[in-house]
């Protein structure tokens, strides 16, 4: 469903990323972990046609994303690492725009917004301007607009950041339940979050893959942790072999 | 169709719930009136002294010399041509800088539409939000039909010149606004833009051949002047064509390119 094969990007004399590739399954939910500034970002980007690699390819749901990028807007739903919020719209104009513009049909319009509002919990904020809304709902709506058009494949650039603990609760079991219908890859660098939510872990660290480990969801999270710094650990080119990282 | 309609949409709720657009009419409104009964005090005194000077002179045909048209309606027109240098900027300097800033380009440039149909939606809706300004001076040029006589042909073509004017300067003011991420910067950007198409030809009377007429050729209040006299000449169309063709392909060619980088 999403497919990563050797992807370079420069910007200038910084290499963002260099030979990165992985897979993920369709339903799938993975988790693409990293420190700040590892080139999560940049990949993620590339995914959803924001920007072109300079080298390799990203496919996704079936189409390359750099030569077919209308295909893969279609499929994708996405939310950028800072939610693109219409600040002077409220909620349910921002959601119409954006169902509008990845061609819902009129008709369903109104019904799709609605959905996706209950299934974000943003009901009691649907009728005020998103420019007043709190952080935590922001970010919901912004997860709201990735979703409204029921994409095949979404993609989420740290979904959870600035949430309190009640509110990252909910997301995740928002994001659990996307599983099956949808392909998810979510970027994060808080290791709990994905152990709790993926069932597949790709770590990057300065712009190269360093681990693509399965979740044992019964070991938790401490032993993605001790993979995570392993593989964040090591020079520039090593990498962790893929296994269990609950074995 | 219905994505660019929706983009229509959105950018009119983005320019009227923002403070700018309305105090942009309004100021509009105000330096239009400004001038109009400035004109129209002029117009009168002419009239008093030339009335004076045909009874004088036993002539009463030099009154008919002097044209409401061309004095209120062509004066009043070409003044607000004046206005929109300044007034236009600061109705497309949010056009896609703000999307920037804030960070909804990304929404836009990964929704299934095509560079193409952003401008166009974009465009649309700014021009539905500036062409505003000449439902203003149409209003004063209804003031004048009420209580005098002017010739419709020369209101309309002019009327209709102010509408093209601001559509071709929208365009413009829109492409300089792809270039940068700060509205300032695209209210100056424009401005500038602007006031050179209006001083252009100043430098003509000292060239030769060529470049002369290429200066000239260039101005727009120039080519402005045939429909504030009622004469359209295809030329002059094609002049405030060609100026938005070119500002909406730079606006195309800018958001097109924002992926390469």
């Amino acid at each position: 469903m999403i497919e990563v094969r050797g992807l370079g990007k420069r910007y200038g004399d910084i290499a963002a990323l260099q030979d990165v590739s992985f897979r993920v399954e369709r339903g799938e939910i993975a988790g693409f972990l990293g420190p700040n500034g590892a080139g999560k970002t940049t990949t993620l980007r590339i995914l959803s046609t924001y920007l072109t690699p300079d080298t390799g390819t990203a496919t996704v749901a079936g189409w390359d994303a750099a030569s077919r990028p209308m295909e893969v807007r279609r499929r994708l739903g996405y939310l950028p690492e800072h939610p693109p919020l219409d600040l002077d719209s409220t909620v349910v104009e921002y959601l119409g725009f954006c169902a509008a513009l990845r061609g819902v049909p009129r008709a369903k319009r109104r019904a799709a917004v609605s959905a996706v509002i209950e299934r974000c919990g943003l009901a009691s904020v649907a009728g005020r301007l998103l420019g007043n809304l709190s952080k935590g709902f922001r970010q919901r709506a912004g997860l709201a607009q990735a979703l409204v058009h029921g994409p095949e494949v979404i993609v989420l650039d740290e979904p959870t950041v600035g949430l309190d603990p009640q509110q990252i609760l909910e997301i995740r079991n928002l994001i659990r339940g996307l599983a099956g219908d949808h392909t998810v890859l979510l970027s994060s660098h808080i290791l709990p979050e994905v152990a709790k939510t993926c069932v597949r872990a790709v770590v990057i660290h300065r712009g190269r893959i360093a681990a693509d480990v399965a979740i044992d969801p019964a070991a938790g999270a401490g032993a993605l942790e001790e993979t995570f710094l392993r593989a964040t650990s090591l020079e520039d080119g090593a990498a962790v072999a893929s296994g269990g990282a609950g074995a | 169709m219905s994505k660019i309609a929706a983009l229509i949409a959105r950018e009119i709720r983005a320019q009227v719930y923002s403070p700018v657009a309305w105090i942009v009419w309004t100021l509009f409104l105000f330096l239009a009136g400004w001038m109009f009964v400035g004109i129209v005090h002029q117009f009168l005194e002419i009239v008093e002294n030339t009335t004076a000077y045909a009874q004088y002179m036993s002539n009463p045909e030099l009154l008919e010399r002097v044209n409401l048209n061309e004095l209120v309606v062509s004066g009043l027109f070409s003044n607000l041509l004046v206005l929109f240098v300044f007034l236009i900027p600061a109705l497309t300097m949010r056009g896609f800088a703000d999307e920037r800033r804030q960070g909804t380009d990304e929404l836009l440039l990964t929704a299934p539409v095509s560079p193409g149909q952003i401008v166009a939606g974009k465009f649309l809706g700014l021009v539905a939000v500036s062409e505003v300004l000449v439902l203003g001076a149409a209003f004063y040029v209804l003031v004048l039909l009420h209580y005098g006589d002017p010739e419709h042909g020369p209101i309309a073509t002019g009327l209709l010149g102010l509408a093209i004017v601001v559509a071709a300067l929208t365009a413009l003011g829109f492409a300089v606004s792809t270039f940068t991420k700060s509205q300032v910067v695209a209210a100056v950007g424009s401005f500038v833009l602007f006031l050179l198409l209006f001083v252009v030809n100043w430098p003509a009377e000292s060239a030769q051949g060529a470049v002369r007429e290429l200066l000239l050729g260039l101005s727009l209040p120039a080519h402005y002047d045939g429909f504030a006299k009622g004469n359209v000449a295809m030329g002059d169309v094609l002049y405030f064509a060609s100026l938005g063709a070119l500002g909406l392909f730079a606006a195309r060619t800018t958001i097109a390119s924002q992926r390469w980088r």
